[in-house]
């Protein structure tokens, strides 16, 4: 009961009206952010906090990355780094490289459909 | 435990970061303690990395560090019910990691050399010891490979109590030999042998 209460407690109340919506994608933006190369979690992070709608809080980046990395779409490497304690570098696998590619393929339909759906009723 | 930033921080900087990275292992409790450890060495490199440029960060950039990383609730939340549109969309997500199941072949293989061997109690004790404890604490965490590594642990173990058996066994059949008397095991099935001059 004390733990149930607990977890309660550590639950958020409600969440932005587009919170559905980023539970889509945000995934595949995260391995986006990858494609050019090895990234570290901050600069990451930072990337995506410029459009609020896909990460509000940069923190719960992290659990999505734990995510990526035992589904095995992205791998981790310790690289030295001249400003302070090595950082974990994330990479994209195969598998990440061609679960982004399948939904970039799939996007621009899906966004054009809802464009003209939206379009035709307003 | 991964441990706080060391570097350049004031003592009020440092109480503000361990103040919200004990907040966040308390709300992590319920997580899988190997996704909660992962998350909190991330939410601490993230912390590193912000001041990798600031000189001696103030009280304000602290705090609005920890502001834009958000609350840990939201952080937790995340790990706990956010269902992930990748494994959703991709047959590769489903698989188990093979790393994992590879490993609880290799020790449910080195379960089963120890029970093979347990005749040589060196042997088959020690490798038997190993898959068990590893077998049966891999076992209790979720993850892939589960019951392979419960089996592992169950045959090491099985290996464990043969090597003890076979040594027990062993040791009762030692002989007792004095030099005026012939030398007699001690075994119930102790046959008698003859003084040797």
């Amino acid at each position: 009961m004390a733990e149930s209460n607990a977890k309660m407690h550590c639950m958020v109340a409600s969440d932005p009206p587009w919170a559905q919506m980023r539970k889509g994608v945000l995934e595949f933006c995260v391995l986006a952010c990858m494609v050019a190369g090895p990234t570290y979690g901050f600069e990451i992070a930072r990337k995506l906090a410029k459009h609020p709608q896909l990460l509000s809080s940069e923190g719960t980046l992290y659990p999505l990355l734990s995510r990526l990395r035992r589904q095995g779409f992205v791998e981790t490497t310790w690289q030295e780094s001249a400003e302070g304690p090595p950082r974990r570098y994330y990479h994209l696998t195969p598998p990440g490289r061609s679960a982004l590619t399948n939904f970039s393929d799939a996007w621009g339909p899906f966004s054009k459909a809802v464009g003209h759906v939206l379009q035709e009723a307003m | 435990m991964p441990s706080t930033p060391t570097g350049p921080l004031g003592a009020r900087q440092q109480r503000l970061i361990d103040a919200y990275l004990t907040d966040l292992r308390r709300c992590l409790r319920d997580v899988d303690p190997r996704q909660a450890e992962d998350i909190e060495e991330s939410i601490v490199e993230h912390i590193t990395a912000a001041f990798a440029h600031a000189g001696t960060p103030s009280v304000e950039d602290v705090q609005a560090v920890l502001e834009e990383l958000g609350p840990v609730e939201r952080i937790v939340s995340a790990a706990d019910t956010r269902t992930s549109a990748v494994s959703d969309s991709s047959t590769v997500a489903t698989a188990p990691p093979s790393g994992a199941s590879a490993g609880a072949i290799a020790l449910l293989l080195l379960a089963v050399l120890a029970l093979a061997s347990s005749g040589l109690w060196f042997i088959g004790g020690p490798l038997g010891l190993v898959a068990a404890v590893a077998g049966l604490m891999a076992a209790r965490r979720p993850g892939a490979g589960r019951k392979l590594y419960a089996a592992a642990g169950w045959v090491g173990l099985c290996a464990v109590t043969l090597t003890v058996v076979f040594a027990m066994v062993l040791t009762s059949a030692t002989t007792t030999v004095s030099p005026d008397e012939p030398a007699v095991l001690t075994s119930s099935t102790a046959t008698s042998i003859p003084p040797t001059r």
